[in-house]
């Protein structure tokens, strides 16, 4: 984890001439300048880290956007893509005194081919606003990150964008039949398919997860599926998390394969119940399991008996089925805003992000549990069990510099035991700024060099998203140096308010899945 | 034979032997009497690499040699020196059931690796069928293949959680991981996934395994004509149906008369219920309950043994009737006596059947337009020069071979031509 940085400087002013041309090519609206609406762009989740750049651009479409990029690259200025600003990693922060490439103004959905069941949208259009467009054509757009109703398409492509649902479909990867591409200095590189099989190197595949570093997606073709016949949704309570996290590896083994397995452990449910996002979760459950199926409807049928007759071998001391549609989207509003329900029970949220093999979850849980305690930090678990994909949130208060050092550093042994079980830094939320130095524990130096040379050969003048994904020094410097847990500044009081997690703005209404 | 080659790989103890592979002609191709070695440890071959890159040895790596062929070998582009097997590193790494993952080295052959899965309950993907049974998970894996079972899978590509790849200079490195879900570092593998050993050598990967279907049904209908197939095959699809193969074949070479095959699978009670609707739309179509055979969707379409040879066409579904059309005119006039098999979802045509002259093909490649995609995956593709157009971004395709192997050590221009590497 990332300690904060202070204020960001004002930087330079950028050159008058870039100015000149991009604000003929992009007109007023699509150039801020001004500090005040600079503000708005210095962050993104993960505010703990804040810098200022010297200019945002916008453009409306991929000719512009490759303009864009061409006159950033002649004047040398370092280019940040930003979707939504979504992200919890800081992989969207600016870089100071570099540009802002906003793709807020590419929000066209291109074309539906309903026969062939894709579609070609700007990579601005918002996550959810697919699946609602394609929906007439009994048609939807399969991965879902809880912040879909704000995070974009593009955004979704630079981080390999997942959600609960990615447990049966698979994350952006899986869906994405091509891009419009656009290499550092605004050449155009159309690998907009839709094919069946990469042209050679695979080059789609590397630029999934790239986070902004490799060159800038303007258009994207993305696979639908037909919507689903039948929707079920099941709930197992259990007495205490370790079972639940068990009863996960063992339906998995067992060769069940609902769509999504969220956990939810005693206090996201107190949390939860207690908010405007109270779903009906039985408040003596130690966690429960949210588990959905679909699919043809016998299928389906089929599916969750024998999932209730496992979760019920496996210590779930009761059963619910959602019985009607709209008990169905209760307990899924109740998961989805389980994030902005922490509010009640914290100031500030610290959303960790990592993964384990499914076989570890139980173990892992257990041993984050101890972490928080001996610390006299609250932990609460909601998170994707089905991929392996856990969500500790620890709630603290920012104006407690001895609580935020005690965060961190909880983090940190967190992160440093799921790479120990075999399990990685990060399952949807990337690496960015925040887990940047974190990956000389994942990785080893040659690992990282190799990454680095592919990176070079996308961007050989190191323009694009400078500073993020890999670490910035070698791993050996690194690591004598300080520890990678709290600087002793990290609660400064002028420090802005910590990484809540954006996948939850707390009021708006969550899109359902169809 | 290479002398510099020989005398490497008998410095290390290796026995070199004339490069053979089954049923593949070499003569004519920059393979023909390339001397092979099959390296019996990782720390045998990671040295073997380091010193051919110092001797300048090219090397050509492969697993069981089965796909070779599945992209050309430009007669322009440098000769390999020595050909690397990974046959004989050959071991399940780690298989977590409870976990979902398989991690496995290079040369284990892929019907190892179905049956650790399939004991357990799970389905490996690519599943390429009987003909490919030594086939190993390196080979497939670095030749962008998928399987049979690709309709209800995706391609395999999409399944490849993470690898050990061994780069040119010698160094092993490590990218992904066993997870099935993961956004840590770049991707090096999904690179390395489809590049037919250009970039360096797949040392082992780890594979995302899925629950093993508990029933699967076979609908089969003949004498149907062409129209009426692709419209019922394309209304099956549209119907969410747990497809496992979807095939249309032609019943003779020059008739109109197609057989559409339909293979489900899925839970025992949900696949009766999906039996039902794939009957509505195919009326009289004979059933056949858990057939026993794996099948790929060439000889369930063709109602036969295994393709000769492929000439295949990819576009999209919604255009499958009139290339379908459009082949099997080109087909007539050039005389090739081919069946033609399609995979209307996910649109393929092959060619099923004898051999037909290069020259035919040479002139059916020329021939077809731009409607479709156009890929030799035929056995005479080895000395065929790559007959698509260039790749977008051929000088960012150019940087990234560079960066990994920047003295060519592995075959370059399989891809796209070769050109002038830069430092």
């Amino acid at each position: 984890m990332h300690a904060p940085s202070g204020r960001p400087q004002r930087p330079p002013a950028p050159p008058a001439s870039l100015v000149r041309d991009l604000r003929r090519l992009l007109g007023d609206g699509g150039l801020l300048l001004d500090p005040t609406r600079l503000l708005a762009y210095e962050s993104d989740g993960l505010c703990l880290v804040a810098e200022q750049a010297s200019l945002v651009a916008l453009p409306r479409d991929t000719a512009q956007a490759a303009e864009t990029m061409r006159l950033l690259y002649s004047a040398g200025l370092p280019v940040v893509p930003r979707g939504a600003g979504t992200g919890l990693t800081g992989g969207a922060a600016p870089v100071a005194g570099g540009a802002v490439l906003s793709l807020a103004r590419m929000r066209r959905i291109l074309f539906v081919d309903a026969d062939d069941r894709y579609a070609r949208v700007e990579a601005g259009v918002v996550n959810a606003e697919l699946s609602k467009a394609v929906k007439p054509h009994g048609l939807y757009y399969a991965p879902d990150p809880s912040s879909q109703m704000a995070c974009t398409l593009g955004g979704n492509l630079a981080n390999n964008s997942g959600g609960p649902h990615c447990f049966k479909h698979g994350n952006t990867g899986r869906h994405l039949l091509g891009a419009l591409w656009l290499e550092p200095d605004g050449t155009q590189l159309d690998l907009s398919g839709p094919r069946l099989d990469p042209e050679g190197l695979d080059l789609l595949g590397f630029m999934l997860g790239s986070e902004g570093t490799l060159g800038l997606a303007t258009e994207l073709t993305l696979n639908l599926l037909p919507l689903p016949e039948r929707v079920e949704t099941l709930l197992g309570i259990f007495a205490d998390l370790a079972s639940a996290c068990q009863a996960v590896s063992d339906l998995i083994a067992a060769g069940l394969e609902p769509s999504a397995i969220e956990i939810l452990d005693r206090l996201t449910i107190e949390a939860v119940e207690a908010s405007v996002f109270r779903a009906g979760y039985p408040q003596h459950a130690g966690a429960v399991l949210l588990i959905e199926c679909d699919g043809r409807a016998a299928e389906v049928q089929d599916l969750c008996a024998e999932l209730e007759r496992l979760l019920r071998s496996r210590g779930a001391f009761e059963l619910r089925r959602a019985a009607s549609e709209s008990e169905r989207k209760l307990l899924w509003a109740g998961r989805k805003g389980a994030f902005g329900a922490m509010g009640r029970i914290a100031p500030d949220l610290y959303v960790a992000d990592a993964v384990v093999p499914r076989t570890r979850l139980a173990e892992l849980v257990v041993f984050a549990s101890e972490v928080c305690r001996e610390r006299g930090l609250k932990l609460a678990n909601v998170f994707h069990a089905g991929d392996g994909n856990l969500h500790p949130n620890i709630c603290y208060d920012r104006r407690d510099p001895a609580e935020v050092r005690r965060v961190l550093e909880a983090g940190d042994l967190i992160l440093r035991k799921c790479l120990e079980f075999g399990g990685s830094l990060s399952g949807e939320h990337g690496i960015g700024i925040e887990k940047r130095e974190h990956m000389c524990a994942a990785f080893r130096q040659a690992d990282l060099d190799a990454m680095a040379a592919v990176r070079h050969a996308f961007d050989p003048a190191r323009r694009m998203n400078p500073g993020k994904l890999l670490p910035t020094r070698a791993c050996l410097e690194l690591r004598t140096a300080a520890p990678l847990t709290a600087a002793p500044h990290a609660a400064a009081p002028a420090a802005v308010p910590a990484a809540v997690d954006a996948t939850a703005p707390a009021a708006a209404p969550r899109e359902e899945r169809p | 034979m290479s002398g510099t080659a020989l005398r490497l790989c008998s410095s290390l103890g290796l026995t070199a032997a004339a490069l053979e592979l089954p049923g593949t002609e070499l003569r004519g191709t920059p393979l023909d009497g390339l001397p092979q070695v099959a390296p019996g440890s990782e720390a045998q071959l990671v040295e073997l690499v380091q010193r051919a890159a110092a001797e300048r040895v090219r090397l050509v790596p492969l697993g069981a040699g089965l796909h070779l062929w599945t992209a050309p070998w430009p007669a322009g582009s440098p000769r390999p020196d020595l050909a690397v097997s990974l046959r004989r590193l050959s071991a399940i790494v780690a298989h977590e059931p409870g976990d979902g993952t398989l991690t496995a080295l290079a040369g284990t052959p892929l019907e190892t690796l179905e049956a650790a899965a399939g004991a357990a309950g799970q389905h490996l993907t690519p599943a390429l069928g009987p003909r490919f049974r030594e086939a190993t998970l390196g080979g497939t894996l670095a030749a962008g293949q998928s399987g049979w079972d690709r309709l209800r899978y995706g391609p395999a590509r999409h399944h490849v959680l993470g690898a050990r790849l061994l780069l040119a200079d010698g160094k092993v490195v490590q990218s992904g991981g066993r997870l099935v879900k993961n956004v840590t570092g770049y991707d090096l593998h999904r690179l390395f996934v489809g590049s037919q050993g250009t970039l360096g050598i797949l040392l082992e990967a780890s594979l995302r395994l899925f629950p093993r279907p508990k029933a699967r049904a076979r609908l089969a209908l003949e004498g149907l004509d062409e129209e009426t197939a692709f419209k019922r095959a394309l209304a099956l699809h549209s119907l969410a149906l747990p497809l496992e193969q979807l095939a249309i074949g032609s019943l003779e070479p020059r008739g109109r008369r197609v057989r559409l095959v339909a293979q489900l699978a899925g839970s025992v009670a949900g696949l009766a219920a999906d039996i039902e609707s794939a009957r509505e739309l195919l009326p009289g179509a004979h059933l056949e309950l858990d057939p026993a055979q794996q099948a790929t969707p060439w000889s369930l379409g063709a109602g036969r043994g295994e393709a000769q040879a492929w000439l295949e066409l990819a576009g999209l579904p919604s255009h499958g009737l009139t290339l379908w059309r459009l082949l099997g005119q080109r087909l007539e006039a050039l005389g090739i006596e081919a069946q033609r098999v399609a995979d209307p979802a996910l649109m393929r045509i092959s060619l099923v059947g004898p051999l037909p002259p290069r020259a035919a093909l040479e002139r059916l490649a020329g021939d077809l337009p731009g409607l479709c995609e156009l890929r030799w995956t035929c056995r005479e593709a080895l000395s065929l020069p790559a007959s698509r157009q260039l790749p977008p971004g051929l000088p960012l395709r150019q940087r990234i071979e560079s960066a990994l192997d920047p003295r060519a050590l592995f075959p370059k221009g399989r891809l796209h031509p070769a050109g002038e590497i830069r430092p």
